[in-house]
């Protein structure tokens, strides 16, 4: 029979599970406020609630053409920069990258009728204009991330003389492949309803819908195993930051999230060249910038199917893919993720700009 | 430890040592048997069927009023949570070893109480005791709805039952609820009896998605456990052994997860899914309403009132952004116009006839539309 354990085994395995959490209790409290963002900066523009970020590398930058990270809404961006050891921003700064980031803030009531529109018309393209106006360029280099990609990918068809490159990190372009649980979920709710209820959505949902991707882990599983590492102070701060990061989720502007899940999700318009944002409608053939299209191929949020499908979507004639043999975070915070993602989109846009 | 307070590290540590001692005691003892006495009302001693489930949970009791609420506690609490759904498996692994059963019965004998947990929630029979074994990740799972719930000022349903109204759910009972709420209202009231009526509809509705919702995972627990019986006797034929409590619930974990995988994938996911969260919208819209019709009353602003001030604000910031940026345009061509000017030539006595002035540049992108 497979199980094979005497009382005594069992009651000595319940023991070291209790000592374990009893010590790791008193290294918890002891671990005090966790720091998020490690690499320097300095916020060069603001507007409304948004802050435009740009990092200070310990050497001066080799491409001139500086490069502007989207992020998602959905979650807060210094997931890019989550520690020391562990930071796609530092990585990209010394593969040479002049590097800024919006950081969008936490939307409250009074931004409930933020759209897509004012995001991207609005705020991206006012930040693309201060770095364009301070660097002196036509065009910057652009990198979105998950959310944030398809945004990217959205501004690009609408102001292409404005990007030199893109580069779309883990991001989905096909919302309906048959592997993709989220999009399956939302295709019965009534989003509708649920924006003109609640107006903004609260994080707590996003939070309670992304943990049930892979509940048993992802709220069991992981707690048990951090037992064992609790006794570590370096380690349960690292894992304190991710939980941080992990529930650290602003609400999400509810006329933004009303035509994200809609015309995204429920309807799959960016592929068909349907979605209309302000004056413009997004054909996906007007992304004439060399793109590099990097996903992880064990995504559970955003499937590689759904990013694959980025291929021949757009007009460029310099369309690069980069697989990366991990997740969604992993693509940002693995060790295996920092000796490889940053410098290979540090090598590519040089290589273009 | 710089926010606790001399007394806070006092109870703290006292409690600490309780907890210690507990399990020192048991270990002189090295009586397998025994399960640590953590004070009056818990933990029974010797021979007893082992209480580490309580323990814990006692424990937590005890030293958690010390603790500074923050992102720590959370996380602490919920490894606690997820410690004891751990302990309730090393308590059913050990009184099954106890009685000296083999390691089969044991086996079965576990995934048949699993089993049996499940069929009950899906015959509603315990729903109220679902969070105990419910998901398979304890109270974790719903603690996670309260928390949405919490988010939309629905504290008052995050206490009631599994995040709905703690109601009898038997088919007659809710056969009953209707036919009150179908009752046509009468008299000076008539109206307000109505919407009273329809909103107590609307929670009924709710009770019953989440009912639907919950009734779902315990099915998926049921396939769940039949998965892993699969699993076990594929490990037998492979003379493979589970060697660790933990091995047994990393197995575990990793079967509910394939099952799960499968599960929301499905037809009736979307809809039990998409149905929770519909009949929870469609309350919360009926409570509004209800709460604006007494803030209307008495003068106060509504929801109604602020959304329509915060899309006024919206448009205005619009507004600003285009001025702003067609400012931002006329200063650029007049600094332009100045820098002319001042590398220009003097002017000849005679001008020119002038040129036409250049029209102002729109938007390139072909598919702008206006």
């Amino acid at each position: 029979m497979p199980f094979q354990m005497r009382p005594d085994e069992i009651l000595n395995e319940v023991k070291t599970f209790n000592e374990k959490l009893a010590q790791g209790m008193t290294n918890l409290m002891e671990v005090g406020e966790i720091s998020s963002g490690v690499t320097p900066f300095e916020v060069v523009y603001t507007e409304d609630k948004l802050k435009l970020l740009h990092y200070t590398g310990t050497t001066e930058p080799t491409n001139k053409v500086p490069m502007l990270i989207v992020y998602a809404l959905v979650n807060r961006p210094y997931m890019t920069d989550i520690q020391e050891n562990r930071s796609t921003i530092k990585g990209l700064l010394d593969a040479g990258q002049d590097v800024y980031l919006i950081d969008w803030g936490y939307p409250d009531a009074s931004d409930r009728y933020l759209t897509i529109d004012d995001y991207l018309n609005g705020y991206l393209d006012n930040c693309v204009d201060e770095i364009r106006a301070r660097h002196n360029v036509d065009a910057v280099n652009l990198l979105g991330i998950c959310q944030g990609g398809a945004f990217s990918l959205c501004y690009s068809a609408m102001h292409p003389e404005k990007v030199k490159n893109l580069v779309t990190m883990v991001t989905p372009v096909d919302y309906q492949t048959p592997d993709n649980m989220l999009s399956h979920w939302v295709q019965n709710i009534d989003i509708d309803q649920l924006v003109d209820t609640i107006g903004n959505i609260p994080g707590e949902m996003l939070n309670w819908t992304f943990l049930n991707l892979k509940p048993y882990q992802l709220m069991g599983q992981k707690y048990l195993g951090m037992v064992d590492v609790m006794g570590d102070s370096q380690t349960l701060k690292n894992f304190m930051r991710m939980e941080k990061w992990i529930f650290d989720s602003p609400d999400q502007a509810g006329e933004t999230f009303r035509q994200f899940i809609k015309d995204f999700f429920q309807q799959n318009k960016l592929l068909k060249g349907e979605v209309q944002i302000g004056n413009y409608t997004i054909d996906l053939k007007n992304v004439t910038a060399p793109v590099l299209n990097i996903f992880a191929e064990q995504d559970h949020l955003v499937p590689p199917d759904a990013s694959r499908a980025l291929k021949g979507a757009t007009g460029s004639s310099d369309y690069t893919e980069l697989s990366f043999k991990g997740g969604h975070i992993g693509i940002y915070v693995s060790g295996k993720a920092q000796k490889t993602i940053p410098p290979a989109i540090g090598e590519w846009l040089t290589a273009r700009s | 430890m710089a926010d606790w307070s001399e007394e806070m590290m006092k109870n703290w540590s006292d409690a600490q040592q309780r907890y210690w001692n507990a399990w020192s005691d048991l270990s002189k003892m090295g009586q397998p048997q025994a399960v640590p006495n953590f004070g009056a009302g818990f933990g029974s001693g010797f021979g007893a069927a082992p209480a580490w489930t309580q323990g814990l949970e006692q424990w937590w009791k005890a030293v958690s009023p010390h603790t500074v609420p923050g992102a720590s506690t959370d996380a602490f609490q919920r490894m606690v949570e997820m410690g004891k759904v751990y302990m309730n498996l090393a308590e059913n692994a050990y009184k099954v070893q106890q009685t000296g059963s083999n390691g089969t019965d044991a086996m079965n004998a576990w995934m048949d109480a699993m089993e049996t947990g499940f069929r009950q929630c899906c015959g509603q029979l315990e729903m109220g005791k679902f969070t105990a074994h419910g998901f398979g990740v304890g109270q974790a799972a719903l603690d996670s709805w309260q928390r949405v719930l919490g988010s939309m000022g629905m504290q008052a349903f995050q206490q009631m039952g599994a995040g709905g109204f703690h109601m009898p759910t038997s088919e007659n009972w809710s056969e009953q609820l209707n036919k009150v709420l179908g009752t046509p209202a009468v008299g000076y009231n008539r109206e307000s009896q109505e919407r009273l009526q329809a909103l107590a509809k609307l929670g009924a509705n709710y009770q019953e998605a989440m009912d639907d919702y919950l009734k779902a995972f315990a099915k998926q627990g049921i396939e769940s456990v039949q998965a892993l019986r699969e699993r076990v006797n594929t490990l037998r034929s492979e003379g493979k052994k589970i060697n660790s409590l933990r091995e047994l619930y990393d197995l575990w974990v990793d079967v509910n997860e394939q099952v799960y995988a499968k599960f929301a994938m499905t037809d009736e996911y979307q809809v039990v899914y998409g149905d929770l969260v519909n009949a929870l919208m469609a309350l919360k819209q009926g409570i509004n309403a209800e709460l604006d019709s007494v803030y209307e009353s008495a003068n106060l602003p509504t929801r109604k009132d602020l959304n329509a001030a915060f899309e006024k604000q919206q448009e205005m910031r619009r507004e600003n952004r285009t001025l702003r940026k067609q400012l931002q345009e006329l200063s650029r061509k007049v600094d332009a116009l100045a820098a002319v000017q001042n590398t220009a030539p003097p002017a000849a006595p005679a001008a020119p006839k002038p040129k036409a002035a250049a029209k102002p540049k729109t938007p390139s992108a072909s598919t702008k539309n206006a």
